[in-house]
């Protein structure tokens, strides 16, 4: 069973990265703002940053110990990284690439992997091209076809998608899914944008300034984060500061209303959030009555947005993602309490 | 006019190239493996100290360590039977001496110029420190090394001052083209001077289109996917 298990600190000036998680089998995404030390927990598993104190272990091997004075080298812990720039050998053709971990194999053994993996990631008719002759899909798999050669325990992504235009994200997104979904090992993904974390991790790690924010299965983050950066990063953008007025029920000041709630209040409750998409024409008298004063709508690719007041004269504005909005827009919105996200 | 100085030259400045290019290379790999920032900046002091002292200074310097009555001298000319200052030997250990910052310094400065991201992609996939070296570290910080071992030996061609303190002027033994300029200048042979004058201006510009072509190559490779 593949598991990596992570508990580490690191200091680096001001900044203080402190976690632990584990991941595996399947894919754990790690997102978060730049800055937050995504990158720095990828290069801490990999050996290229060293960790304070703390321990990582992959399937039950010790890779790092602060305690017990391990500290494996990057090249004996049998971990891939799929760096951000690709970090392919310019000096080295596509098959040599992939070859290039395989130096102590075989040469037949080493033709035969090559020619799989060249197969698998359809690279066929590029192995004598030179990395600076491919596009940037083609790096990609290239460089994900190097790391899986030398058959990793575990696979660390780095922000994967990032040097990408979107129209091959979007192509290539599925391939990678596909891919991580064959491979047995542990992987680790790393990226700021919720849809890759959303459609590539089964579960996910919010990380906030070097600190776990939210840890668990992805869907059950999305639904309930429970922390307003969760809530900010999985997409969130309607929120308030709120205290409890009553059993199941949050004041909002910034709204001027007062919302129930279904889910219960966490400790340390102090805002609320509804997603945009959560939002619908409130009925006459409903509950949960979100004024819509001031709407501004703004058309996107795929669908329209509108940005409204929650009152006359209040200056925080609401987003409502209907998709197509009503003509004439309604006079009021409504979320239903198991919608409305009590969050710390 | 008398060819010697061209073949003591062309041998000299050979033996020296090949000898700084590879200390130059190793040293450079060294320093910069070096974790404590403190000693790598004294060990980058020393290997450059030679670049800015007059060459008269090193060569003074030299003849000081390796004279035959000093220890380390001694220590060669009665355990080795070999004798150092005033030999052809003297007319490498100064040009190597002079020419070795400008070997160390420009691939220092190319190995930091390769991502160092390739570095630790080549540690993720197994490979050894050693086989870092030569089949990533150097293969792509080949331009600058190149230029590098153009700039050491020509550096090298043209030494003078500290050849002439440690290994003389000898004629046929240790008279380079360079000491033999001055030696035909001051004996009013401007003729010969001439002559070793338009060798030494041909290598240079045939090193500086050596330099130019190696740069000019790996513009080519690395402009292809553009």
């Amino acid at each position: 069973m593949a598991e990596l298990s992570v508990a580490i600190q690191k200091s680096l000036g001001d900044f203080c990265l402190d976690l632990a998680f584990t991941a595996g089998p399947g894919c754990l995404a790690i997102l978060g703002a730049s800055g937050c030390g995504k990158s720095m927990t990828l290069r801490a598993i990999a050996g290229i940053v060293t960790p304070d104190r703390g321990r990582i272990t992959l399937n039950g091997r010790a890779l790092f110990d602060s305690g017990a004075r391990v500290d494996l080298p990057p090249r004996a812990r049998r971990v891939g990284y799929l760096f951000q720039g690709c970090a392919l050998f310019p000096n080295m053709t596509v098959a040599e690439n992939i070859a290039a971990g395989l130096r102590g194999r075989e040469r037949g053994q080493r033709a035969e992997t090559v020619a799989r993996l060249v197969a698998r990631l359809r690279l066929e008719g590029l192995e004598g091209r030179c990395p600076a002759r491919l596009s940037g899909g083609q790096r990609q798999r290239v460089a994900l076809a190097r790391c899986l050669a030398c058959g990793p325990e575990a696979m660390l992504l780095d922000e994967p998608f990032s040097a990408l235009d979107t129209c091959l994200r979007e192509e290539l997104l599925p391939q990678l899914r596909e891919l991580l979904k064959e491979y047995d090992g542990a992987s680790v993904l790393v990226t700021h944008s919720r849809e890759e974390a959303f459609l590539l991790g089964q579960r996910l790690m919010v990380l906030d300034n070097g600190r776990v924010s939210a840890y668990g299965e992805t869907r059950e983050i999305f639904r309930s984060p429970g922390t307003v950066q969760a809530a900010r990063l999985t997409g969130c953008r309607n929120l308030a500061a709120a205290r409890m007025a009553g059993p199941g029920l949050a004041e909002v000041p910034e709204w001027g209303v007062t919302l129930r709630v279904a889910e219960p209040f966490p400790p340390g409750f102090r805002y609320i959030a509804i997603r945009g998409e959560d939002l619908r024409p409130a009925g006459e008298g409903e509950q949960n009555a979100i004024p819509l004063w001031e709407p501004e709508v703004l058309e996107r690719p795929g669908g329209s947005e509108v940005r409204f007041a929650p009152g006359p004269g209040k200056t925080a504005r609401l987003w409502w993602e209907p998709g197509r909005p009503p003509e004439p827009l309604p006079r009021a919105l409504s979320a239903d309490p198991e919608r409305v996200l009590p969050l710390r | 006019m008398d060819l010697s100085p061209i073949l003591i030259s062309m041998k000299t400045a050979a033996a020296a190239t090949a000898v700084t290019f590879l200390l130059g290379l190793l040293l450079a790999w060294g320093v910069l493996t070096v974790r404590s920032g403190l000693l790598r900046a004294v060990l980058d002091g020393i290997l450059t100290i030679p670049l800015v002292l007059p060459p008269t200074v090193a060569g003074f310097f030299l003849l000081w360590i390796f004279g035959v009555k000093r220890p380390l001298g001694r220590f060669f000319f009665e355990a080795l039977g070999v004798r150092i200052a005033f030999s052809w030997a003297a007319t490498i250990l100064a040009a190597v001496a002079i020419s070795l910052p400008l070997m160390y310094r420009s691939a220092r400065g190319a190995f930091e110029q390769v991502d160092p991201d390739l570095l630790w992609a080549g540690r993720t996939l197994g490979m050894g420190e050693w086989e870092l070296f030569w089949r990533v570290l150097l293969p792509n910080a080949l331009p600058g090394v190149v230029s590098g071992g153009v700039l050491a030996f020509a550096r090298g061609l043209g030494e003078f001052g500290a050849t002439a303190m440690l290994a003389g002027n000898i004629a046929g033994k240790t008279r380079t083209l360079p000491l033999a300029i001055y030696a035909a200048v001051a004996a009013g042979d401007l003729e010969a001077a001439w002559g070793y004058v338009a060798v030494i201006v041909a290598i240079s510009l045939a090193a500086v289109a050596v330099m130019n072509l190696a740069a000019s190559r790996e513009g080519r490779r690395r402009g292809e996917g553009e």
